[in-house]
């Protein structure tokens, strides 16, 4: 004698409807998965423009000021050189992404180009090692200052040495972190960039490589403006530098702003139109289950069901489903987030209390929509529904 | 033992849903145990109709999908009865109408005589102080509906009132009373 599994009766009673109609089920988990996932990364992206303004402006500082070159932009180090000759109350400095050059066994990890100003510009210190000087530019040398995300990673240290792709081997001077307060999720997500860092010879040598960001740190806001009017005189002499343009905290602020409006609003109708479709598809389910349950709604009555237990019925049925799905849905968020994070370098987060209130709403939303049909299925006079077979 | 008789459309079926309170009447009152139901709260009246009343339909109305005992067990769903009593009274109550060897089947693949006695089961198992039956035999071969008349028999002998909506004569003429409807209107025979 096997006796029935002890499953608590509601739960029962709600798989066996989905078991019924698994299309339309199915229809349902994927339309509400869809709106909880966009949902959870408009919520991560909301968090993470904030993050983005905030390191931004701690980068930046109150009088500094980033020339962005593009990355395609034949500028050579000359014109590094004539802004430090030109400005030279300032502090410069430069550096480029080394596109052609990926570590054999830590491929996520960034390689750039830096010089010597650098790491002290960005008020970074040393964990361990040393940073390399002017002898080791002038010397061309094959070593690198790594972020103390990427050692801790690759468990690398000073002095350990780290082959590049293509067969040259590069020795670990030094291994730099950050000690700047930042908020906590910023502080999370900072150290997780692991990076490497070649000397680069920005003043003295090389037209091979070009420049990405020319960084400018001045005391004052007024040596700020004067440095970039400055600037901006030699870069109307050099056509080569015409694309650059300058980024300060207050255009970064404003970019990212724009940025973050586009984002949200787009997801935003996103998450509204998978939420009316949803919406539709979990009506549409109770509606269904309902006509076709019709006999047994009257059964129950007949057993002893109030009709609150009726209108529980398919309320509780609808959030069975609908709950469960927005947690895939949310699950689908972090990993789209996990993957921003990797890939655009941007600090999307979502954090617990977002997931909470997310699957808080999806209770809400589902028992909005379950209300209508569940309550109609509380109506049914019992007596027609047991002779509607 | 009461039989309820009368052409269709006489309101056999709609007498015994305002027995059972599943329905309510336009005039008059309906006792159940000496209690006055006509006012009574719909939340009251479920659970009035859950403790005490038990139903047979003519069409069964089992879960297809669900074993013989859980079928029986459904009975229990909206009464506070535990588990383990809830199972030892189906099984008790399976053996009463013959079919607990077939406890572990699915209703679906029962044949109809089977499917009443089951419908039976669910009725008896809560002791119910009145077991309504609605044509328990109308679908059933004459052998069947001669095992559903016995057990009806037996749990009259348990003490259990039983008020049976009936077509057929005879089945009638083993009640211990029997009330005729024509159009709506109750007349003892």
């Amino acid at each position: 004698m096997n006796y029935p599994a002890p499953v608590p009766p509601m739960l029962r009673d709600i798989w066996e409807s989905v078991a019924r109609q698994p299309g339309r089920s199915g229809l349902m988990v994927l339309s509400v998965a869809m709106a909880w996932a966009i949902l959870g990364v408009m919520s991560a992206a909301r968090r993470g423009f904030e993050l983005y303004v905030a390191e931004l402006v701690a980068e930046l500082g109150a009088h500094g000021a980033v020339l962005n070159m593009r990355t395609d932009s034949p500028v050579d180090r000359a014109f590094v050189r004539a802004l430090m000759e030109a400005a030279p109350f300032a502090s410069w400095s430069a550096i480029g992404m080394a596109a052609g050059i990926r570590l054999a066994d830590a491929p996520d990890v960034k390689v750039g180009y830096a010089d010597t100003a650098w790491v002290p510009m960005h008020r970074w210190v040393l964990r361990e090692g040393r940073m390399f000087d002017e002898a080791d530019i002038q010397m061309g040398g094959r070593v690198a200052v790594v972020s103390e995300a990427a050692a801790a990673r690759y468990g690398w240290h000073a002095g350990t040495r780290v082959r590049t792709t293509d067969g040259q081997s590069l020795h670990i001077l030094g291994v730099v972190g950050s000690d700047r307060p930042t908020p906590a999720e910023l502080a999370e997500w900072h150290p997780s960039r692991a990076w490497v860092l070649l000397p680069a010879p920005t003043v003295a040598l090389s037209s091979e490589r070009t420049v990405d960001l020319v960084w400018l740190q001045c005391a004052s806001p007024v040596q700020l403006r004067r440095a970039m009017e400055l600037a901006d005189r030699i870069r109307g002499s050099n056509p080569a530098a015409e694309r650059a343009h300058w980024i300060t905290a207050d255009s970064a602020v404003a970019v990212a702003r724009v940025w973050q409006r586009r984002v949200l609003r787009a997801s935003a109708a996103l998450a509204v139109a998978a939420l009316w479709l949803g919406a539709v598809a979990l009506g549409s389910l109770l509606l269904h289950d309902i006509r076709t349950r019709v006999p047994e709604i009257g059964l129950r009555r007949a057993l002893g069901a109030t009709p609150s237990d009726i209108a529980k019925l398919f309320s509780y049925e609808a959030m069975t489903l609908a709950i469960p799905a927005s947690a895939l849905g949310l699950w689908t968020a972090a990993m789209i987030v996990s993957r921003v994070r990797t890939w655009a370098d941007l600090p999307w987060q979502l954090e617990f209390q977002d997931i909470g209130s997310l699957l808080v709403l999806a209770a809400l939303f589902s028992f909005a929509v379950a209300w209508g049909p569940a309550r109609m299925a509380a109506r049914l006079p019992p007596a027609e529904a047991l002779r509607n077979d | 033992m009461v039989a309820v008789t009368g052409p269709s459309g006489s309101g056999k079926t709609t007498l015994l849903h305002l027995v059972a309170l599943l329905d309510r009447p336009d005039q008059g009152e309906i006792f159940l145990n000496g209690r006055a139901t006509r006012e009574l709260d719909e939340n009251v009246a479920s659970r009035l109709r859950a403790e005490m009343v038990g139903m047979v339909f003519q069409r069964y109305h089992l879960l297809g999908h669900r074993t013989v005992l859980e079928n029986v067990l459904f009975g229990f769903r909206y009464l506070p009865v535990p588990r383990s009593e809830a199972i030892e009274r189906s099984l008790a109550a399976l053996e009463q109408v013959g079919l607990a060897s077939l406890a572990d089947r699915p209703a679906r693949l029962l044949s109809g005589g089977e499917m009443q006695r089951v419908a039976l089961a669910r009725g008896l198992a809560k002791q119910p102080c009145l077991l309504i039956a609605d044509e328990p035999t109308g679908n059933l071969d004459a052998i069947c509906a001669q095992q559903v008349m016995g057990i009806l028999e037996s749990v009259r002998a348990q003490g259990v009132a039983v008020l049976l909506a009936t077509h057929n004569p005879a089945w009638a003429g083993r009640c211990d009373a029997v009330v005729q409807l024509g159009h709506g209107q109750p007349g003892a025979a």
